[in-house]
């Protein structure tokens, strides 16, 4: 089906609290889990502010619609204060999406709460057919491609979904900076890692979601591997979430662009 | 009931209007918007040559309001022309097109490149975007504004609307100058000047600094400035500045305005001047009024 934005009005189904400040809100739209691509996100009417409030698509399960969302201010406020049956108003599915490559193996890369649209991804790369994969320069077999995510936070409380990402049938690695779980250090210092000791990134797509920062480190890691394809997921304060009042951009090299149409997935080559 | 309302040559089948830079340059809310109970769309400022605009972040919502510094960011007048105004005249509304510029030639290559254009219904002169980084906005001096609509008169029958800023001693004055060379009406109000700072960082929450603040905090200030002036001028007044529901626009119409404008509602939901329009509807039924001229007049301050 062919993606339009809608404005809905969707009735929650749950919200739980996952982690001190992280919550899981889920409600039931066909049309969401029809047209939306991983990568996408949804604008948020919430009762207490002016402006809507852009979240992710988390994960679709055949009609049911997650939302992982960590509380930050008073917009999230409201959202984790919203109970069963409480009516939500959206507008839906906005932004490109992350282009779902078909044969290659996949590397995510989440810092914090930017793991919330890498389990949707997860979710389609996962299904991916067998298909064939050049293993080695010999020759190639026949396969599904591979899959691994690295996931790092603050500390172990940031950290959630690894067991989602292992029922999908994802290597899961875990950064945390203070140590309390996982590799003691950043999750890029992971990528680096990966990519020196394995051929295996090399034939990888990078899709990443976190902050700033953390692109600029994979940039920077990057320049040794010119032919990965990666893709990152930006944030941006916004104000129609439709493309219409040029609120949302970013600097890329071809000047600025629209987090919530262009975006908010850019290629890495785009902006570095 | 009559909810028409004529803005110099213009007339609107009803006064809600969808101001500057809330609603893109004409087509693209379409799959989302019923344009059909709109009165008018007004463009984003367009200016002569494309403007990238200011440095992000560009939007910041404080507890009551929300400060934009966008900069005019458009794709200049003949790019507008080329891509966007094909597709205007399908919708069912009335476009007036918003013009920028610092200088006194720009507004004339605009007003002397559309005037020429069908799709164009009317200009909106926006003499008052805080976002330019100029010392003075031209609607803060009763000269500028003046002469620069006595010259854009001279080349253009269509109607010529003023936006004014509230950032001035004395809003009359302005209005009265600007009715004196010629404008058809006067819009107001646009963005107050304003700055939020992130005590955290110690910055300012916006790339530019400071921005224009718009949304229900300026509600009061602006409805005193439309009282002010739609008691002082003939000009039809085009009022708002916080609208967010039919009770505002309610309390704008009775201050004297011609016709609503919404703004900043429009990046929420961008449905509202229909809601809007249906619940105005209601109120004047209930207050048997047959015409907006009804609704006007029953202020009895
Ligand atoms: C395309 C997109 C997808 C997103 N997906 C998710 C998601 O799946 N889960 C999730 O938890 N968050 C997500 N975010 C971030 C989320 O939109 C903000 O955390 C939220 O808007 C904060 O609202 P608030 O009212 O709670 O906070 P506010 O009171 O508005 O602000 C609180 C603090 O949060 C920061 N903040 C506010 N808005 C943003 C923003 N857009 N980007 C970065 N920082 C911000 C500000 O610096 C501020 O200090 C996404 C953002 C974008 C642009
Ligand atoms: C994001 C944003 C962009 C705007 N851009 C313009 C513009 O290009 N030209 C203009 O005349 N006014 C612009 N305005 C001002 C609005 O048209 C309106 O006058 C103002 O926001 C006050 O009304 P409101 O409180 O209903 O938003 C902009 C306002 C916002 C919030
Ligand atoms: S938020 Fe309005 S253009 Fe992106």
């Amino acid at each position: 089906m062919k993606k339009e934005a809608k404005q809905l009005t969707v009735k929650i189904d749950q919200v739980k609290k996952v982690r001190n400040d992280i919550f899981l809100l889920s409600f039931r739209s066909a049309y969401i889990a029809q047209t939306a691509k991983p990568g996408n996100f949804l604008h948020l009417k919430v009762n207490t502010t002016i402006l809507r409030r852009p979240l992710s698509i988390h994960r679709v399960k055949d009609d049911l619609i997650y939302i992982l969302f960590k509380q930050r201010g008073r917009g999230t406020k409201a959202l984790a204060e919203k109970k069963k049956n409480d009516q939500l108003d959206l507008i839906g599915p906005l932004g490109n999406g992350f282009k779902v490559k078909r044969r290659e193996n996949s590397i995510l890369v989440a810092g914090g709460i930017g793991v919330a649209p890498l389990l949707f991804l997860a979710q389609k790369l996962a299904k991916r057919p067998m298909s064939k994969v050049p293993a080695s320069p010999a020759g190639g077999q026949r396969s599904t491609p591979d899959n691994i995510i690295l996931m790092g936070a603050k500390d172990k409380k940031e950290l959630v979904c690894e067991e989602e990402f292992k029922k999908l049938g994802f290597q899961v690695k875990i950064a945390s900076e203070d140590g309390s779980k996982g590799y003691k250090g950043f999750v890029t210092d992971l990528l680096k890692k990966r990519l020196r000791t394995s051929d295996f990134g090399l034939r990888a797509n990078i899709y990443a979601c976190g902050p700033k920062d953390m692109f600029d480190q994979i940039n920077k890691i990057l320049k040794n591997y010119k032919n990965i394809n990666t893709q990152l997921s930006f944030e941006q304060f916004m104000g129609c979430g439709l493309g219409v009042c040029s609120a949302c951009v970013i600097p890329t090299k071809t000047g600025y662009k629209k987090v919530c149409q262009d975006g908010p997935v850019f290629n890495l080559k785009e902006i570095y | 009931m009559d909810l028409a309302v004529n803005i110099g040559k213009l007339t609107l089948k009803n006064p809600i209007i969808c101001a500057s830079g809330t609603f893109g340059f004409g087509d693209e809310l379409k799959g989302l918007v019923d344009f059909s109970s709109i009165g008018a769309v007004v463009s984003k400022t367009i200016t002569l040559e494309p403007r990238e605009g200011n440095i992000p972040p560009r939007i910041y919502e404080t507890n009551c309001g929300v400060i934009n510094s966008i900069g005019l960011a458009n794709p200049g007048v003949d790019s507008f022309i080329k891509e966007k105004l094909p597709a205007l005249g399908k919708l069912k509304t009335k476009h007036i097109v918003s013009l920028g510029g610092s200088f006194k030639k720009e507004y004339k290559q605009l007003v002397e490149k559309l005037d020429k254009e069908d799709k164009v219904d009317a200009f909106e002169l926006n003499l008052s975007c805080p976002n330019l980084g100029k010392k003075k906005l031209i609607s803060q001096s009763q000269k500028l504004s003046s002469d620069l609509i006595k010259n854009l008169r001279k080349l253009t029958k269509k109607t010529l609307i003023a936006k004014l800023t509230p950032e001035v001693t004395d809003i009359v004055k302005i209005a009265k100058a600007v009715s004196d060379a010629g404008a058809d009406a006067v819009s107001m109000v646009n963005t107050y000047f304003s700055l939020a700072i992130d005590i955290e960082k110690k910055k300012s929450y916006l790339g530019n600094i400071t921005g224009g603040y718009s949304g229900p905090a300026i509600k009061p200030m602006s409805l005193y400035r439309v009282w002010q002036v739609a008691n002082s001028v003939k000009l039809p007044v085009i009022g708002g500045g916080g609208i967010i529901n039919y009770k505002d626009a309610i309390e704008f119409f009775l201050a004297g305005s011609a016709a609503v404008s919404l703004g900043t509602i429009n990046l929420t939901d961008p449905n509202s001047a229909k809601d809007i329009l249906k619940e105005v509807k209601k109120y004047m039924k209930k207050n048997k009024m047959k015409n907006l001229g009804d609704l006007r007049r029953s202020f009895n301050a």
